[in-house]
């Protein structure tokens, strides 16, 4: 393990892997600033390119982007109150006020800090996993693989928001998209078209593409104007806002390990994380009275929690192959074109990379920190330019990127079709993540289901194992529904 | 029935069509192949069923026009200040740019059509300056061809221009 894990960080300074992770660094600080182009765009966007690199280069470059997005998605959410992403809604419940206050410095400073410590802990108890997992994944069949995709498909649709019945069907959609081409081990082409494109299947970077960021783009310009058209006042005290997080350091603590756990869980992430903190803050707080007016408090805890919460969500990608997010998804899709597979090979052959991961996390956070403590002042004008001027940019990656997943126009032309369904869905209010997880589990699940029958005909089915999960998946359900109709109910009193 | 609401049982149909033809598209093929599709399809259509019923009494008690019901899902939501006919409108313009980008890839190739997008769609739609225009064009060819092409080596769509022979590409947009 610690061999393992010294490899790693040997490979993590050499020139292409570290310069590809100072490049993540900076499209998920850019990202992080941008609001409404989250982890998911960032990551789709990043993925056609990575297959140029080497194995520990591209997970520096995606770890490095999608590590950082929770801090600098602070910047906006603390100036303008407009979250860069979903996982800092709470921060601004508290940073806004302080900025209005004039310390928007303050609130930064020990934004960026918690920030830091939040993704140490995350990377951490990453680190910890790995070992406690390692023998439980060894007893892993593909039977138990399979209830393992069912319970990730399943745990997103029900937790993808008030409505858990459209969850559920996107995710379905999902899975039926991974359906089309070949089937796995028999001579047949489905839903094809007679279109030879298709026979190979559609490639998730297109499905990416065209469902995250192709409606993102097209949202921001019919909005037509800059995402702030304030001007930024900082104010001074990013050290005092340092040292305010020094000063609360067990809240920071404890926010990160409940941060952690919460990523763990599949369809919850780092928006739950960040307002179960804020809430765990406000509760465990003494004095309650400037909790929304402005206490620093409200705004180290969220932080602290959401950068921890991306450092568990790696780690059922990893160790059982189960992405909790769309972001993960891509995640994990990127693993599998690099030719890793998650689960036992993750935690044995290919240990090393599964520690780049770790480290990625770990620098990428202290990297991000620090820049974003020293350029604060121009990213935040980044959100003062018109988004006519960058669409352009962004739309030239997102259709160079499409083109090289077969070369073909068919991905053009597939990129816009899917483009106008993300764009619907989101105007219909449908959610889209539980489209790439399905996607990505369909493909593994149809495979874990051939390999089980193959091997164990119908008996796989009353493997102790297997009944286990499938009570796993039962209680899941139940208690997700369960919380929700408690909720409703809370709403209607 | 207000747009929204127009969408959202549109939506729900256009769902529902796509679980029936998952169903019907396989019924013809091998056991092996149609398994799948149909534990999907089977699924994804009784609950579409119940969500366009839920979709359609909604839409025959509506609130106001954008408004989202207290419906909250993980997804970044869509602007629902505006009036729905010029967020189509703008969405519809912001489509044919796409479509001429296109046309423009596969007509004159993708380095030559690039920059004629940005100048175009900065100029008309940001009202930007020529100075800021020259800058965002000038750094993106930069990407492209030092970037993109000499570091990562990415693959170029195929033009007529260039399969015809008819007007000789200079060899930087080759």
């Amino acid at each position: 393990m610690v061999e393992a894990a010294l490899i790693a960080l040997r490979h993590m300074f050499e020139f292409e892997v570290f310069s590809m992770l100072v490049a993540g660094i900076a499209v998920g600080i850019t990202i992080g600033i941008l609001p409404g182009l989250g982890g998911t765009v960032g990551m789709s966007i990043l993925l056609p390119f990575v297959w140029t690199l080497k194995p520990e280069a591209a997970l520096s470059l995606l770890i490095g982007m999608v590590a950082v997005l929770r801090t600098s998605d602070t910047i906006p959410a603390v100036l303008f109150a407009v979250p860069g992403t979903a996982g800092c809604q709470a921060t601004v419940l508290d940073g806004y006020p302080l900025a209005q206050k004039g310390e928007a410095g303050r609130a930064l400073g020990a934004a960026f800090l918690a920030s830091m410590i939040g993704g140490l802990i995350g990377a951490l108890f990453l680190t910890i996993s790995f070992p406690i997992a390692r023998p439980i994944v060894q007893q892993l069949t593909s039977a138990h693989f399979f209830m393992l995709c069912i319970w990730g498909i399943c745990m997103v649709g029900v937790l993808a928001g008030s409505q858990p019945i459209k969850g559920v069907l996107t995710g379905l959609l999902g899975l039926l998209m991974a359906a089309i081409g070949g089937a796995p081990s028999i001579y047949e082409f489905r839903y094809t078209f007679g279109l030879d494109y298709l026979e190979d299947g559609i490639s998730l970077v297109i499905v990416a593409l065209g469902i995250f960021a192709i409606p993102e783009i097209a949202d921001l310009v019919i909005r037509g104007t800059a995402i702030s058209t304030i001007p930024h006042k900082l104010g001074k005290g990013i050290r005092d806002g340092m040292k305010d997080t020094l000063r609360n350091w067990w809240l920071v603590a404890r926010a990160s390990v409940l941060g952690t756990f919460i990523g763990f869980i599949p369809g919850l992430g780092s928006a739950p994380a960040s307002w179960i903190a804020y809430g765990y803050a406000l509760q465990s707080a003494k004095d309650k009275s400037q909790f929304s007016k402005g206490d620093i408090r409200g705004v180290i805890a969220p932080e602290a929690a959401n950068n921890a919460a991306d450092g568990g969500a790696i780690i059922p990608t990893l160790i059982f192959g189960i992405p909790g997010s769309g972001t993960m998804a891509i995640f994990l899709f990127a693993l599998m074109v690099m030719g890793v597979n998650p689960g036992r090979e993750m935690l044995t052959t290919q240990l090393p990379l599964a520690f780049i991961c770790v480290w990625s996390f770990a620098l990428a956070n202290v990297i991000a920190a620090g820049l974003c403590i020293f350029l604060t002042r121009p990213l935040a004008a980044l959100t003062n330019i018109k988004v006519h001027y960058w669409v352009p940019v962004a739309l030239m990656v997102i259709i160079l990127g499409a083109f090289q997943t077969s070369r073909s126009w068919g991905d053009l032309i597939l990129l816009l079709l899917l483009g106008l369904l993300g764009w619907f869905m989101k105007r219909a209010g449908w959610p889209r993540p539980p489209v790439l997880i399905g996607f990505v589990l369909g493909t593994l699940a149809e495979k874990y289901f051939w390999v089980s029958t193959a091997r164990y005909g119908a008996s796989w089915l009353y493997q102790p194992g297997v009944i286990i999960l499938a009570c796993v998946i039962v209680f899941s359900l139940w208690a997700g529904l369960r919380t929700r109709q408690e909720k409703k109910t809370e709403a209607e009193i | 029935m207000n747009k929204l609401a127009n969408v959202r049982v549109g939506f729900a149909l256009f769902m529902l069509a796509v679980f029936a033809y998952g169903a019907y598209g396989v019924k013809d093929m091998v056991f092996g192949a149609r398994i799948f599709p149909i534990s999907v399809s089977a699924p994804g259509i009784i609950l579409i069923l119940i969500q366009l019923y839920r979709e359609i009494r909604r839409s025959l008690n509506p609130g106001p026009e954008g408004t989202s019901n207290q419906e909250r899902i993980i997804d970044v939501s869509s602007d629902t200040t505006s009036e729905t006919s010029v967020i189509y409108s703008r969405g519809l313009r912001f489509l044919y740019w796409i479509l001429g980008l296109y046309a423009g890839i596969y007509v004159i190739g993708f380095k030559l059509s690039i920059p004629f997008f940005f100048v175009l769609f900065m100029r008309v739609e940001g009202k930007a300056p020529w100075s800021v225009i020259a800058l965002v064009t000038g750094v993106s060819l930069y990407i492209i061809y030092f970037h993109f092409q000499t570091l990562l080596g990415v693959y170029w769509p195929d033009c007529l221009l260039q399969q015809s022979g008819w007007i000789p590409i200079p060899w930087l947009f080759q």
